[in-house]
């Protein structure tokens, strides 16, 4: 048994006989080291995040559960205690807000992010955005950045073919088949 | 491994907790990194991360120093000397390759180089895919072909091409187009669905050449494979086919073509061969009498028929070559057993009532005219009309005369000789006044020289001389005609006005022995009457020695006896009248 391990096993035992909030935390900290999710889980709502190496696995956790805006609440209490660590979480951020449907939100940051950035960071980041914006529905505000991503990307096939993939995924065939002709067009 | 994993799924870049790993190797080539990763994949979490626009080879993830030292002499082992030990981070999005983490990103794959092995410039097959996906998604099946079309032109081996350039061809209504594109791709990928798309389509499109180059490659109902071979003219395959199928209309098909090509004995042997197999059939039995009819053998092909008429006596076609045959050759009684069968069964058609019509008309004339209304009921022809109106009347039937006329009294009105008939039945009937009645106005509204002969006779007969005067002055431009002359003569005679019925019969083409002796009697030359009357009775007594069956003329047997009464004895005339 390694140090993750027995920690983890010392700090739960300490969690249930203090039911204390910073033992809990101590728990799911060293679940996690130890590569043990699902008892981490476990730990989820029972502490309010006080160390720094807590809120992102936490901020996963709350997202892998679809609690978005509590993940959301998280990454600004984040942000606001670490104000050093503000730029390193704008893509969570972003993705949160996506997530949770405010597109323009989300969009202001997807700006911010991709500004200065290289082509293949941009990349990314415009098509993580356009699948979570899928993801929670929002097909109209992924039809209208599809499109306009269209024409930065006429050259790169790759991205043209991740746009025209996410184009299909928008449920309306009449737009997947305008973005091909664009893309015919533009070829 | 699992907790590389936990750290994927969580995104530990924000946390950048610091490990320990091996760094095998640096390179700014991503093959030359990917390379050395294919090597050492199988060690734990062996990874390209491309860090500041280098490509490290790394391997493991420990957070414990001494666990990455015990990996690295491992690393070592397997003389890649240059590794050493390093702290490292936790980075998803460095990652370029790995052993445990599935790329996603296909922009990373492409930068490293391993996902697009297409050199730029070169068609992507994946995004033409998508783009006819897209589009045919959004019904533009124009735009769709054209894409179709270019990729065609970059991936001309490609079964999946040419097949899917067939099925929009085929959507877009150009199945002409669809059948080439399909043939294209069955060559480049035969399959068995395909095969049938194919013979299906080339069957809709008549294209029996194609049809029957995929006869072997689908199953095929026998009906539809011979309908290909006589679609293509391909007689050879067919029979030879028609020949190993054996199936009943098979061999009736085989005996139909090898009669058709002449080939006579093949054609009765198949038949042979299918009634063996099947037993004997209208098709078959009709079949062969054809056969021999053709070669002349005309009562072996109607012993043939009449053998099994009990087996298919309820066969329309089998009844009707056997009614056509025997009456040909003049077996009546086999061709109205026949035609009564059609009958019964509903089928008959007009040469059947025809034939029934003269089998009856003398034997039992009742049915000849029920069979004969029947067909005019059925065929409309006016001949089945007439027949039944004289059928009646040559029977003294004038009740019935009355009764059809009266039923059809515009079609019977539009004959003069339907109307006479209907006339005369009017007059035995005792309804003369009705009789002339209706001639008088018969004449007015559509003269007939047929009409006025009969009326003329009608009167003449009944000693009307105050009408007969008055259609003799009334009708008197016609007493010169050459149809009527003969009949104004008689009308003259019966008027005792001799010189006028002399001049008139001398103007008729046609004669009347009997009554140009009455004429010449009536001007007062008796002796020349007498003379003439004996003359002309002895030529018709030499007439009938030489033919006796004069007597069954109606007309030879009224001048006959009229001239016998003088000339005759008693018992002779008496004989003659019985």
């Amino acid at each position: 048994m390694n140090f993750p391990d027995l920690a983890y096993l010392a700090t739960k035992r300490l969690a249930n006989l203090t039911e204390s909030q910073r033992w809990y935390e101590e728990a799911f900290l060293y679940a996690i080291y130890s590569g043990n999710s699902m008892e981490a889980k476990k730990f989820v709502g029972k502490f309010k995040p006080t160390k720094k190496e807590t809120y992102i696995p936490l901020y996963h956790f709350l997202i892998e559960q679809h609690r978005y805006q509590e993940a959301l609440n998280l990454l600004q209490e984040y942000a606001i205690k670490y104000p050093e660590e503000r730029e390193k979480v704008k893509k969570e951020l972003m993705i949160t807000y996506f997530l949770l449907g405010r597109i323009k939100e989300g969009e202001e940051i997807l700006n911010e992010l991709i500004e200065g950035k290289g082509k293949e960071e941009k990349k990314k980041l415009i098509l993580t955005s356009i699948k979570k914006i899928i993801e929670v529905g929002a097909y109209e505000e992924a039809k209208r950045i599809i499109w306009n991503y269209l024409r930065f990307f006429e050259k790169d096939r790759e991205v043209l073919k991740e746009l025209l993939k996410l184009s299909l995924q928008t449920g309306d065939p009449h737009f997947a088949a305008e973005v091909a002709e664009e893309i015919i067009r533009r070829k | 491994m699992k907790r590389l994993l936990l750290m994927a799924l969580f995104g530990f870049s924000f946390a950048q907790e610091t490990y320990y790993c091996v760094q095998l190797g640096s390179f700014i080539e991503a093959k030359n990194a990917q390379e050395l990763f294919l090597k050492v994949k199988d060690l734990p979490q062996a990874r390209v991360e491309k860090i500041e626009n280098l490509y490290k080879v790394l391997v493991g993830f420990y957070k414990n120093k001494a666990e990455a030292q015990r990996l690295l002499e491992e690393v070592k082992r397997r003389n890649f000397k240059d590794a050493f030990l390093r702290t490292c981070d936790y980075i998803p999005s460095r990652i370029i390759i790995s052993n445990f983490h599935e790329l996603k990103d296909l922009d990373q794959k492409e930068e490293f180089g391993i996902k697009d092995s297409t050199p730029k410039g070169k068609p992507d097959e994946e995004f033409y895919r998508l783009l006819v996906q897209a589009l045919l998604g959004g019904k533009k099946i124009d735009s769709a072909l054209k894409v179709i079309k270019e990729a065609l032109s970059y991936f001309p081996k490609s079964y999946y091409w040419w097949k899917l350039y067939g099925d929009v061809l085929l959507w877009n209504s150009q199945p002409q187009e669809a059948l080439e594109a399909y043939l294209k791709a069955y060559e480049l990928s035969p399959s068995k669905s395909l095969a049938e798309r194919i013979f299906n389509l080339a069957l809709s499109l008549s294209r029996f050449d194609v049809a029957q180059r995929f006869l072997d490659k689908v199953d095929v109902p026998p009906k539809v494979r011979i309908y290909v071979y006589e679609s293509t003219g391909d007689i050879e395959s067919l029979i030879n086919y028609l020949k190993k199928l054996k199936t009943k209309e098979g061999l009736i098909l085989l005996a139909q073509i090898q009669f058709s090509l002449g080939e006579k004995e093949e054609a009765l042997k198949a038949l042979e061969l299918h009634d063996e197999l099947y037993g004997k059939s209208a098709d078959s039995v009709l079949l062969r009498a054809n056969i021999l009819f053709s070669e002349k053998k005309y009562d072996e092909a109607l012993r043939v028929l009449k053998e099994n008429y009990e087996s298919f006596k309820d066969d329309t076609e089998f009844l009707r070559t056997l009614s056509d045959l025997a009456w040909m050759l003049g077996d009546y009684d086999t061709a109205w057993k026949s035609s009564e069968r059609l009958v019964e069964l509903g089928k008959g058609e007009d040469a059947d009532y025809e034939r029934l019509g003269y089998k009856y008309a003398i034997a039992n004339p009742k049915r000849a005219i029920e069979l004969s209304l029947e067909a005019y009921e059925k065929f409309k022809r006016r001949f089945f009309l007439e027949f039944s109106i004289f059928t009646a009347f040559n029977n003294s039937l004038w009740k019935e005369v009355v009764e059809i006329t009266e039923r059809y009294k515009d079609e019977v009105f539009k004959s003069p000789y339907t109307f006479i008939a209907y006339a005369t039945a009017l007059d035995k009937l005792g309804k003369t006044n009705y009789a002339i009645q209706l001639i008088e106005d018969y004449l007015t509204k559509n003269f007939s020289k047929e009409v006025l002969n009969f009326y003329i006779y009608l009167l003449a007969e009944k000693r009307d001389f105050k009408k007969l005067n008055k259609v003799v002055w009334d009708y008197r431009r016609y007493e010169k005609d050459k149809e009527l002359a003969l009949a104004f003569a008689y009308a003259y005679t019966v008027l005792q006005n001799g010189s006028r019925a002399l001049e008139i019969y001398n103007a008729s083409p046609k004669k009347d022995e009997v009554l140009y002796g009455d004429i010449l009697y009536l001007i007062g030359k008796e002796e020349e009457a007498r003379s003439h009357r004996l003359k002309t009775y002895r030529k018709l007594r030499e007439e009938l020695k030489d033919n006796p069956e004069l007597l069954k003329s109606p007309e030879f047997l009224r001048t006959y006896l009229s001239l016998g009464m003088e000339f005759m004895t008693p018992a002779e005339f008496e004989k003659l009248l019985q």
